[in-house]
């Protein structure tokens, strides 16, 4: 009896760095935001960054702080945190580590959805309509994806599947890019496709916000069922989760969240994959316990990103897009690498 | 005496392939009923069926509940069900996957209250698998995994138990010991159905045998009265050799027909 109860203590028992993890990644997270505000081409220390913000500075100041790091910060916390949050979801609801957004093609579908809108110019640039048109796209990709996957797909049915509507979407893009009643707004497009957070405003903030709060609350709904997804869909099943509704809440869920971050932000890649990857280990590869740590990581991630682009001496600023898929691709290879011999089994 | 669990004129039908038809079945409290049959007879189908994972024909009752009436969560807290093959996704300790057996009490997300881990912990004593409790299951051998699955059922103190091929794949010790936990979860008044292969293990264990053929039962009784030289022609396409030895009935398949 009593090595049962020495034993109850250490299941209770998480090691103080679990439980130090997402409090320490929040402070993490604060700090980088902070640095966002100070980096750019006037550099801002500590003290006149918290004056900024407070406005209790000089005006120079305050108005880069506010007016113009502030939206950028935001925005890379806000669009980090959800496709941290996404790709741990996505993982979660496939139970395989190389799940994330951008391999489905949710991205490229809701930059063909807003590069329509701005192609076309049917709306204002910065109405609702885009980050809608983003949300319905990553809708439509995600959802078809699954769709064509099944119930018990293989991932080597939802790659093949992704790839497919990756390639669609991009397709799609470039005939909108052709058919673009002008030269400038070809090369608005491209240059957005990439994925910037340079010179958002606050009304950006305000059109993609909305949208990825609402999808991250719909994603940290299903901790508990990606945890019993561990024993595979019908050992779920039978512990009573409902993985219809799971699946739709995911697809939303992802959709909302990629779409409005898409819509302000161009396509930002690999975020979604590398994050919860960095942080599985400390939660014991518990895809419950991963969503905080793995969204607070992608905050992190792409606010680091974004700071860096700034401080890279460059004659156009390198987008943060392409950094985040610079940094995130070759991690993907060493990923697929190490999973290969699970990866063949699946396959089979 | 009224079943725990009971299907009624139950089928089911997968793509355009009638899989199930017309299948009674009814399990006691304290009885372990072996569902047998060969490859593609139905076993699998109707044992999800009867566990509620898959629609279809007829009705299944839980006591004398209509099982479609329940929440899924109170389905759950009744039926621990054991799918083939124990799979595990992740790398998670031993004692964090049998932990999962609680979710249909409310353990989901968020940390496990005294009851839940009093039930995990007896689980993992009875299956004695609690000397690996802080392993992951991914580097565990397949006995070890087999009894890992049980016990996350063993956890949700299921009143029904549905098994299916609880021993595939396992060595001939750690059939035993699955088999007996099972058995002791019957005697303990649980309604326990497993879907085995080894026949002779059927016949040991089983309370009362199912044989299937064509997603239908062909016989239903006690084993000497299933295994005959006929039912296993009709249904294995075998034939075989069936004996008493030490009061046990042995069957060896010899050829096939």
């Amino acid at each position: 009896m009593e090595a049962l109860t020495t034993r109850a203590i250490e299941l209770k028992g998480r090691g103080a760095r679990q439980r130090l993890l997402v409090p320490g990644l929040a402070v993490l997270v604060c700090v980088l935001f902070l640095l966002s505000l100070g980096v750019g081409p006037v550099f801002l220390p500590f003290h006149a960054v918290v004056d900024g913000l407070l406005g209790t500075g000089d005006e120079a100041a305050r108005l880069i702080v506010r007016e113009i790091r502030l939206p950028r910060a935001i925005l890379s916390v806000a669009i980090g945190f959800s496709l941290g949050l996404a790709g741990a979801s996505l993982q979660g609801l496939l139970r395989n580590p190389l799940a994330s957004p951008s391999l489905f093609g949710a991205p490229s579908a809701a930059a063909f959805g807003a590069v329509l809108v701005i192609a076309f110019g049917v709306f204002d640039a910065l109405s609702f309509f885009l980050p809608m048109a983003a949300m319905l796209g990553a809708l439509l990709s995600v959802g078809l994806l699954l769709l064509i996957a099944g119930p018990r797909a293989s991932l080597l049915v939802i790659i093949l599947a992704g790839l497919a509507i990756s390639s669609l979407a991009g397709a799609a893009t470039s005939l909108a890019l052709n058919l673009a009643p002008n030269p400038f707004a070809a090369l608005e497009i491209a240059f957005w496709l990439l994925g910037s957070l340079e010179d958002r405003s606050m009304q950006h903030v305000w059109i993609a916000l909305p949208f990825i709060i609402a999808g991250s609350l719909l994603l940290f709904v299903d901790g508990a069922a990606f945890r019993a997804l561990t024993l595979g869909e019908d050992a779920a099943a039978s512990l009573g989760i409902r993985l219809n509704r799971v699946r739709l809440r995911v697809v939303l869920g992802v959709a909302l969240a990629v779409g409005g971050g898409v819509a302000v932000a161009g396509t930002i890649g690999f975020v979604g994959l590398v994050a919860p990857h960095l942080v599985r280990p400390m939660v014991r590869n518990d895809p419950a316990r991963l969503m905080w740590p793995a969204a607070l990581a992608g905050a992190a991630l792409l606010t680091a990103a974004d700071v860096l682009v700034r401080t890279i001496p460059a004659q156009n600023e390198i987008k943060v897009g392409v950094v985040t898929a610079l940094i995130g691709a070759p991690l993907f290879i060493v990923l697929v690498f190490r999973h290969r011999r699970s990866l063949t089994g699946e396959v089979s | 005496m009224t079943a725990l669990l009971r299907a009624e004129a139950v089928g089911a039908t997968l793509g355009r392939r009638k899989i199930l038809s017309d299948v009674d079945l009814g399990v006691s409290a304290g009885e372990l009923v072996v569902i047998i049959g060969a490859n593609g007879a139905g076993k699998t189908t109707l044992v999800r069926r009867m566990a509620g994972l898959l629609d279809g024909e007829g009705t299944v009752f839980l006591g004398d509940q209509k099982a479609e009436a329940l929440s899924p969560r109170l389905r759950a807290r009744k039926i621990g069900y054991l799918p083939q093959g124990h799979v595990f996704h992740w790398p998670l300790s031993v004692a964090d996957v049998v932990a999962l057996g609680r979710i249909p009490h409310g353990a989901g997300a968020a940390d496990l209250g005294m009851g839940d881990r009093a039930a995990v912990l007896a689980a993992l004593d009875s299956t004695g698998t609690m000397a690996f409790a802080d392993r992951s299951v991914t580097t565990l051998s397949g006995g070890e995994r087999a009894r890992v699955a049980l016990a996350r059922v063993l956890a949700g103190e299921p009143k029904i138990i549905l098994a299916d091929e609880p021993v595939a794949a396992l060595d001939a010790r750690y059939q035993f010991v699955v088999l007996d936990l099972l058995r002791a979860r019957a005697d303990a008044g649980c309604a326990v159905v497993a879907v085995l292969h080894d026949l002779s293990l059927a016949a040991r264990y089983a309370d009362r045998l199912v044989l299937m053929k064509d997603g239908r039962i062909v016989a239903e009784g006690p084993p000497e009265a299933v295994l005959t030289h006929e039912n296993l022609a009709a249904t294995f396409g075998i034939r075989a050799t069936i004996e008493t030895i030490e009061g046990r009935l042995i069957v060896t398949p010899q050829a096939a027909l």
